[in-house]
């Protein structure tokens, strides 16, 4: 009877932690499986910066961007930092960005607008267009 | 005699069943929280930049709002410094609606992102965001997870 008993416990344990590591497996597999289809923040979204020069600007309304504001924002300072390595040459970077983050910068900066602002840093110019797979 | 020990070796396989019950419960809740706590690690290590941001509206509408508290701030520094700290930005506030802008945003951890998600982000099921009301006004949090 008491090697039973023994025997059921040891069973006992071993099937609560093979349930703990299988819902755990399961989860985080299809967690991922789901984020690397989707995206985890829901479909892709590619943020576009191109360099424009002064004459461009026309009479688009111009945002002055802070350092602030790229660090709060740190796909745009990525897209632009890409874009302004070299202002010399017309440059395009196209950077993934989360739908919230695209509100934000749409809400913020108007990078999802008709009219999208030209954005302005380190007196250098900047055409903004949002691209969605 | 008899009738009595069919009724012990009754109850206790009905014991039996319910503890095997309770322990599967107690098993999955834990998977569930250690494949949380997987998913944290792992994206802590991607490299990526979660980052909060707060909206404010001129009328919360329809929706509920939920006052918030100085422990609220203090739970979530993160979300003090947005509403009424250092991270308050008002330079990208005259674009966009106008019943609506973003305050501001600040960069935290996934477990930071998860949890100000889950205390103040959209309810599950009706994808509506409670309002937080602080000092007469407005807030949503919105958070990233790249």
């Amino acid at each position: 009877m008491e090697p039973d008993r023994k025997r059921l416990i040891v069973v006992g344990t071993l099937a609560f932690i093979g349930i703990v590591l299988l819902v755990a497996a399961v989860v985080f597999g299809v967690t991922t499986f789901v984020a690397l289809i989707t995206g985890v923040d829901g479909p892709p979204q590619m943020l576009v910066v191109e360099v424009v020069g002064e004459e461009d600007l026309q009479n688009a309304s111009v945002i002055h961007l802070t350092d602030r504001d790229l660090k709060q924002h740190p796909v745009l300072a990525t897209a632009i930092r890409e874009a302004g390595s070299n202002p010399d040459v017309p440059a395009s970077a196209p950077v993934p960005m989360t739908g919230a983050e695209c509100l934000v910068l749409t809400e913020s900066f108007g990078v999802y607008t008709a009219n999208a602002p030209i954005l302005e840093y380190d007196g250098v110019y900047y055409a903004t267009r949002v691209l969605i797979h | 005699m008899e009738e009595g020990k069919r009724s012990g070796n009754r109850l206790r396989t009905a014991g039996f069943v319910v503890a095997c019950g309770l322990a599967g419960i107690v098993a999955v809740v834990l998977g569930l929280m250690l494949a949380d706590a997987l998913l944290i690690y792992a994206m802590e290590g991607s490299g990526g930049q979660p980052m909060l941001y707060v909206m404010e509206r001129t009328e919360p509408g329809e929706n509920v709002i939920v006052p918030l508290t100085e422990k609220d701030f203090a739970d979530h520094p993160a979300l003090d410094a947005v509403i009424r700290g250092d991270e308050r930005n008002p330079s990208g506030w005259e674009w966009g609606m106008s019943d609506r802008r973003f305050i501001g945003g600040t960069n935290v951890s996934y477990a930071e992102s998860k949890a100000l998600q889950d205390t103040y982000g959209p309810d599950r099921e009706t994808w509506v965001y409670p309002h937080l009301e602080y000092e007469g006004a407005y807030y949503l949090v919105v958070t990233t997870w790249p």
